[in-house]
């Protein structure tokens, strides 16, 4: 396993290691650092500090022409003066390979992504979904270890996007080509990847599985990014167990502050999924184990499969609630409420300041490992 | 009579005097080089090809033509390559005082030519290029250059610069990105430039009074000096070849321009 460094302006202190034929979401909002990362693993940006290296081989250096990593661009970027089978045939034709057999293997993969007879296409004739596919048979053909894919998918309509999620996810897995993938869509990370990386101004917050993100967000935002999260503010002390808000005392399980930094006590964040919150009645007795708060029912929404409320508390934060419409409570708008949760599904964190601003000249460190 | 066809005829009243103004002028040498007469009149006299005859076989005439070709030919090779480059530069390039780059890179085409020639001649004799078909060819190459950088630098901003990127992610090094992708895709743009700074070099008077010689000379010096000296109806029959040329040329140039609208629609 090897390490690389690199710092630049809106990237800083990016350490990433990637598995072979794991499948690596960089997931945050614009401008937090993941497309550049990605470029300058692909070579077109160049580490001001650190290094980069794939498969055990320092690329720090290496021009991107010959880091032999694939590319997908989120317009596709294919060649518009070459047919598809012309585009495909490209990285073969730069590898020596000669014009006969570049055309065969050009033609096969494309067979392989359901283009048969659009070979002689070009690019322009050819439907974004199409011209995707292209994109991916182009970049995969070379067989490369490293495949990098920049928001692939942004261009395309929902129903387009969520088929090709799959195929992507599968023709990948069937390659076994390492990917790194860029999104700012967390359905879409969280549908496709092994592991995502979450970006917060040039640096990751969290890595780990989706399950991992979602059930044990390291930080408010990353709670926030993923999935949509209640957010309690108040004070911690560790000894009782008990978070002090303005909106009221809440119980804490030990568990929940385990290994954050406020696990001694202090100013934290009590982290709520809306669907584990309930909304009932005021004084509806509470099972042991359970915590609540109470307030005024300000919306509540019928959606379908789900019932959503959302409740105003005593100090005015909000808090939503998802219930599934079946059990749905017997409150209506105006009602003082209660808002109940099981207190392990509670996650107590460190309490953020809304934005910190990226430090444009700081000279931070970028690792990206790809083991052999 | 409606307004529309009042306008119409108002529109046409103003046009063909402008028409008229423009290019008869030019048309007139056409006539005129069929002329019988042995001096250059308007209108012409009788009707004869002796003028185009003795274009060819003159050796003064011939030589010129000669020239002048050689100097537009190379001319235009020599704006074309740097031109394309300039316009790389210009219109991807992040540097500090690129406008004042862009304004020095134009600069040919909007000082007054009598300037450039002045200019040329005096730097030009220290280093002896006056006089020498390479004076003539870097001095009609360096006007050249500003319409070779504004046609390229069009057609790159059309492109999408992560073609460049695709094709390096690819494996394609920097010279076989810009010859696979990246000059088959301004390819319109860089023929243009080529067409303009032949045309420019093809037609160069002021600046080749100064470096040419009575032995070197192009075909517009010939010309100057014939109507001077000699008014020889020659002269009508080389200004008829020269429309006739320009003409193609501008034929070309639109002919170009139409195909690369029709692939963009």
């Amino acid at each position: 396993m090897s390490k690389y460094y690199a710092k630049s302006c809106v990237v800083d202190d990016v350490n990433l290691a990637s598995q072979p034929g794991e499948f690596l979401t960089l997931l945050g909002p614009s401008g937090s650092g993941k497309t550049t990362t990605l470029r300058m693993i692909a070579g077109f940006l160049n580490c001001d500090r650190g290094s980069i290296s794939i498969q055990g081989r320092d690329v720090t250096g290496v021009p991107a022409h010959k880091r032999g990593t694939g590319m997908v661009f989120q317009h596709y970027a294919l060649f518009p003066h070459l047919t598809a089978e012309q585009n495909v045939a490209f990285p073969l034709r730069m590898r020596g390979m000669g014009r006969r057999e570049a055309r065969a293997t050009a033609r096969s993969m494309l067979e392989r992504m359901h283009l048969d007879g659009r070979g002689q296409h070009l690019p322009a004739q050819l439907s974004g979904g199409q011209q995707q596919r292209v994109a991916l048979a182009r970049a995969l053909v070379f067989e490369p270890t490293l495949l990098l894919m920049d928001e692939p998918l942004g261009a395309l309509d929902k129903k387009l996007r969520d088929a090709l999620q799959i195929e992507i996810v599968n023709i990948c897995r069937e390659i076994g080509v390492t990917v790194v993938y860029v999104t700012h869509d967390q359905e879409e990370a969280l549908a496709m990847s092994d592991r995502i990386a979450i970006y917060k101004d040039g640096r990751i917050a969290q890595i780990g599985t989706g399950e991992e993100l979602y059930e044990r967000p390291a930080s408010v935002f990353v709670s926030q990014f993923i999935g949509s999260s209640n957010v309690i503010e108040g004070d911690y002390d560790a000894q009782l167990g008990v978070l002090r808000s303005r909106a009221g005392s809440v119980r804490v399980e030990e568990s929940a502050a385990v290994g954050t930094s406020c696990a001694k006590g202090g100013p934290a964040s009590l982290v709520i999924r809306p669907e584990r919150i309930e909304v009932c009645s005021e004084g509806t007795p509470l099972a042991s184990g359970r915590s609540h708060l109470t307030g005024l029912l300000e919306e509540s929404t019928y959606l379908g499969s789900v019932h959503r409320y959302q409740v105003q508390l005593a100090d005015g934060t909000t808090v939503q609630a998802r219930m599934p419409a079946l059990a749905r409570a017997d409150v209506w708008v105006g009602d003082r409420v209660q808002v109940v949760w099981n207190d392990r599904d509670a996650v107590l964190l460190e309490q953020e300041q809304s934005t910190v601003q990226p430090s444009s000249d700081s000279a931070g460190e970028v690792t990206y490992v790809s083991t052999p | 009579m409606n307004s529309d066809t009042r306008r119409r005829s108002t529109q046409l009243c103003l046009a063909i005097p402008a028409a008229f103004l423009l290019v008869a002028p030019t048309l007139v040498v056409v006539p005129m080089s069929f002329t019988a007469s042995p001096l250059l009149s308007f209108p012409p006299t009788g009707f004869s090809t002796q003028w185009y005859g003795r274009l060819a076989s003159d050796e003064a005439w011939r030589l010129a033509t000669l020239t002048s070709l050689s100097v537009a030919i190379q001319a235009t090779l020599l704006a074309t390559s740097v031109g394309t480059l300039t316009a790389f530069g210009i219109a991807r390039g992040r540097f500090p005082g690129k406008s004042l780059v862009q304004a020095l890179v134009l600069s040919p085409a909007i000082v007054p030519i009598v300037l450039v020639a002045i200019g040329t001649f005096f730097a030009y004799g220290r280093v002896g290029l006056v006089g020498t078909p390479a004076g003539l060819v870097l001095a009609h190459g360096a006007l050249a250059v500003p319409l070779v950088v504004v046609t390229v630098a069009a057609s790159i901003e059309t492109m999408d610069p992560r073609l460049d990127l695709a094709a390096a992610s690819l494996g394609a090094g920097p010279f076989r990105t810009f010859f696979l992708v990246t000059l088959p895709l301004i390819r319109p743009g860089v023929l243009a430039g080529a067409l303009l700074a032949f045309v420019t070099s093809w037609d160069e008077l002021v600046v080749s009074l100064f470096l040419t010689t009575p032995v070197l000379r192009t075909l517009p010096v010939e010309m100057w000096t014939s109507v001077r000296e000699q008014l020889d109806p020659t002269v009508a029959a080389a200004s008829t070849m020269l429309v006739a040329l320009s003409t193609a040329g501008l034929v070309i140039a639109y002919v170009i321009g139409l195909r690369q609208a029709r692939r963009k629609s």
